[in-house]
C-alpha cells in the first residue's frame, strides 16, 4: 500500500547536491523501532460513563524491524531493497453493532432507534460486534526501488508488496524528477504515478468465522498522481533553504479496508432486538456489507514546505527548522514544525596510542540531534464521533452481544454508525468516518536521536515522546487519538 | 528550465545572496545539513502516517 508513498534511501539528499549520481557505496541497514501507546482511557470507553462511542484504534504495543539494503551498480544506476517486518500486539478497541436494519435484499444496513417499528421490508435486529480486546499479529512489506540517474534527471520504478493477516497489497510507482542547478540553485521538478490493489485475507484475529468475514475490500485499487516542485538556494557556505510545494490526486477505494466487512447473520442474529435467536426471519441473502467508514473516491491533496540549515561552523553543528502545510478536499489541514539541532562530536586525542588514537584514526564522529516538533490538524469534513444518544448507555448482557475472550462489558466500546448518515448531521452525508486520524487534534514531540560512526558502521538510537492533546480550536475531546513513545535503534554499515 | 535556473539565479543575486564556490561547499554537502526524510521507510514517519491524516499525501516532498 505504501508504493507510491515509498521515496527510499536513494533520495536521501544533503543540503545541495550538484549533479545527480547513483551511491559509491553499498549500504547494509537494520532498524528497530519499539512503539508503546499510551493506554486507553477506559472512562471514554466505556459507555455507560460517556456519551463519546469509540472507533476502531490500533493496538497498543508495535515493534517494527527495517532491513535495508542499497547500492549503486554503477554511477547511473541504483538499487534498494527494503523488508519491514511489524509486529502488533495489545488492546485493539474496534466495534459493536447494535440495533441494526437488514433489508431482505441484504445489501442495506441503517441504524435505527430502538422504538422504531419493523416493516415489511426491514427486520431490526443486533448483530454480534467486531471486537478484539486482545490482539496480536505480523506485518511483512517489501519494496524494491530502482532508479537511474543523470545529470539533470532522476527516474526511479520502484515496487511494494505488503501483506498482513488483515489484508495484502502490491502495488508499483514510477517516478521521475528533473533539476536544473547552477552555484547558488537547485530547481526540481517530480511526478509520480502510483497504484496499489487490496486484497482481502481473512482475519481469525478478529472476527468470527460464522459471522464476519472481510470481504468488501477485495480486489480494490488506489491511483495516485503527484507533482512537486522545489528550489534550493544556498544563501553562502553555511546556509541552504529549500522551499517546495506540490500537488497529489488520489483516486479509487480510499477507505480504511479494516473498518469494511460483510457481516454474515447466523446464530446469534435477532429479528426484533429481543435475545431470542432466529435465524429464519432473515432472508435467503444474508450477507449484509457494513462499513465503518465510508470514504470519497479521489481525494486531491496540496502541500507546501519550508526547510532551513544553517552549519554553525564554530560549535561544529547544523540548525534544522522545518514548517509544511497540508491540505486536501476532504477537509483536512494541518500544519506542522520541527526544529533539530545536529550537534557532531569528533574524537581527537594528543595520545599516539589507546582506545581514543583508535577511535581518531577511524574518523569517529558523534552526533546528538535534539529535536521538537509540533503539528495541528483540522479534521475531516467527515469525521464523525458517531454519537447516538438513542443507544448510548443501552448496552447490556441482553443484547446478546457476544464478548470476546477477556473482555468484559465494561470495557466495550459502542460504534453507532449510519451508513447513509440520516440524522447525524453530517455535511455529505453520504461519507463518514470515525478515524482518529481524521479528527482535530493538536501534538507534540520531543525527542534525541544519537549516532556513533567508526569508520564504515554507524550505531545510532533515538527516543521520541509524542502527546497528543485532544481539543483543538474547541473541538470536542476524541478518545481515539493517542500518545505514545517510541525507542528506535540501528546499525548500518557502508562497504 | 536553462532560463528558469537564470531568472531564479538572477532574483537570489539581487537578493544579496553570494556564490558559494566549488571548495566553499563542504559544509552544504555535510550529513548534518541533510534535509527531512519523509519516505515511508523512516520508522518515526511511519508513526506519524499511522496517526496523523495528511503524511501520507506528502508524495515527492523532498525531490
Amino acid at each position: 500500500m505504501k508504493a507510491y508513498l515509498s521515496s527510499a534511501v536513494l533520495l536521501a539528499a544533503s543540503a545541495m547536491v550538484y549533479g545527480n549520481s547513483a551511491p559509491v557505496t553499498t549500504n547494509l541497514g537494520y532498524q528497530v523501532g519499539l512503539t508503546n501507546q499510551q493506554a486507553f482511557d477506559q472512562a471514554l470507553l466505556n459507555p455507560s460513563t460517556s456519551d463519546y462511542q469509540t472507533p476502531a484504534h490500533d493496538p497498543q504495543s508495535i515493534q517494527q524491524h527495517l532491513f535495508t539494503l542499497g547500492t549503486g551498480v554503477n554511477e547511473n544506476l541504483g538499487v534498494a531493497l527494503n523488508y519491514r517486518l511489524g509486529q502488533y500486539a495489545g488492546n485493539g478497541v474496534h466495534s459493536i453493532y447494535k440495533d441494526v436494519d437488514v433489508d431482505t435484499s441484504g445489501t442495506n444496513v441503517g441504524w435505527t432507534a430502538q422504538t422504531q417499528t419493523d416493516s415489511n421490508d426491514k427486520q431490526q435486529g443486533v448483530i454480534r460486534g467486531v471486537v478484539g480486546p486482545s490482539q496480536a499479529y505480523s506485518e511483512h512489506d517489501v519494496v524494491l526501488d530502482t532508479r537511474l540517474y543523470s545529470n539533470n534527471v532522476v527516474a526511479g520504478l520502484s515496487a511494494d508488496y505488503l501483506v498482513n493477516p488483515r489484508q495484502q497489497t502490491a502495488g508499483a510507482a514510477l517516478d521521475i524528477a528533473f533539476d536544473g542547478n547552477n552555484d547558488q540553485l537547485v530547481y526540481s521538478l517530480g511526478v509520480r504515478y502510483g497504484f496499489t490493489t487490496l486484497t482481502s485475507v481473512f482475519d481469525a484475529n478478529r472476527a468470527k468465522a460464522e459471522q464476519v468475514v472481510l470481504s468488501e475490500a477485495d480486489g480494490e485499487q488506489v491511483h495516485r498522481i503527484a507533482a512537486s516542485q522545489s528550489l534550493t538556494i544556498a544563501f553562502n557556505k553555511n546556509i541552504a533553504w529549500r522551499f517546495g510545494a506540490g500537488i497529489d490526486a488520489s483516486i479509487g477505494y480510499l477507505s480504511n479496508p479494516y473498518a469494511s466487512f460483510a457481516i454474515e447473520c447466523g446464530e446469534g442474529c435477532h429479528n426484533d432486538g429481543s435475545t431470542e435467536t432466529n435465524e429464519s426471519s432473515f432472508a435467503s441473502s444474508d450477507v449484509v456489507d457494513y462499513r465503518t467508514e465510508l470514504l470519497p473516491e479521489s481525494r486531491i491533496g496540496w502541500h507546501v514546505h519550508s526547510n532551513y540549515r544553517q552549519f554553525i561552523n564554530p560549535a561544529n553543528a547544523a540548525l534544522h527548522l522545518d514548517l509544511r502545510y497540508v491540505g486536501n478536499d476532504w477537509g483536512v489541514q494541518q500544519g506542522m514544525g520541527r526544529v533539530a539541532w545536529d550537534q557532531q562530536f569528533d574524537i581527537a586525542t594528543q595520545r599516539s596510542t589507546g582506545i581514543l588514537r583508535w577511535l581518531e584514526r577511524q574518523d569517529t564522529a558523534i552526533n546528538l540531534v535534539p529535536f521538537a516538533r509540533v503539528a495541528g490538524q483540522y479534521k475531516a469534513a467527515y469525521y464523525t464521533q458517531m454519537t447516538d444518544p438513542e443507544l448510548t448507555n443501552a448496552i447490556n448482557a441482553s443484547d446478546n452481544i457476544e464478548f470476546a475472550e477477556g473482555a468484559t462489558e465494561s470495557n466495550f466500546p459502542s460504534t453507532i454508525v449510519t451508513p447513509d448518515g440520516t440524522g447525524l448531521g453530517f455535511s455529505q452525508p453520504n461519507y463518514y468516518t470515525s478515524n482518529p486520524k481524521y479528527a482535530s487534534y493538536l501534538n507534540y514531540s520531543l525527542g534525541i536521536n544519537t549516532a556513533i560512526s567508526i569508520a564504515d558502521v554507524q550505531l545510532s538510537a533515538g527516543f521520541e515522546s509524542y502527546t497528543t492533546l485532544s481539543e483543538l480550536a474547541g473541538q470536542v475531546e476524541v478518545p481515539g487519538l493517542t500518545s505514545f513513545v517510541m525507542f528506535t535503534g540501528g546499525l548500518d554499515y557502508k562497504f | 528550465m536553462k532560463k528558469l535556473v537564470l531568472a531564479l539565479c538572477a532574483m537570489v543575486s539581487l537578493a544579496g545572496c553570494a556564490t558559494v564556490q566549488p571548495w566553499e561547499r563542504a559544509n552544504l554537502e555535510n550529513e548534518q545539513m541533510q534535509f527531512l526524510d519523509l519516505s515511508s521507510q523512516s520508522l518515526a514517519e511511519q508513526n506519524y502516517q499511522r496517526f496523523e491524516a495528511v503524511s501520507g499525501a506528502l508524495v515527492g516532498e523532498g525531490w
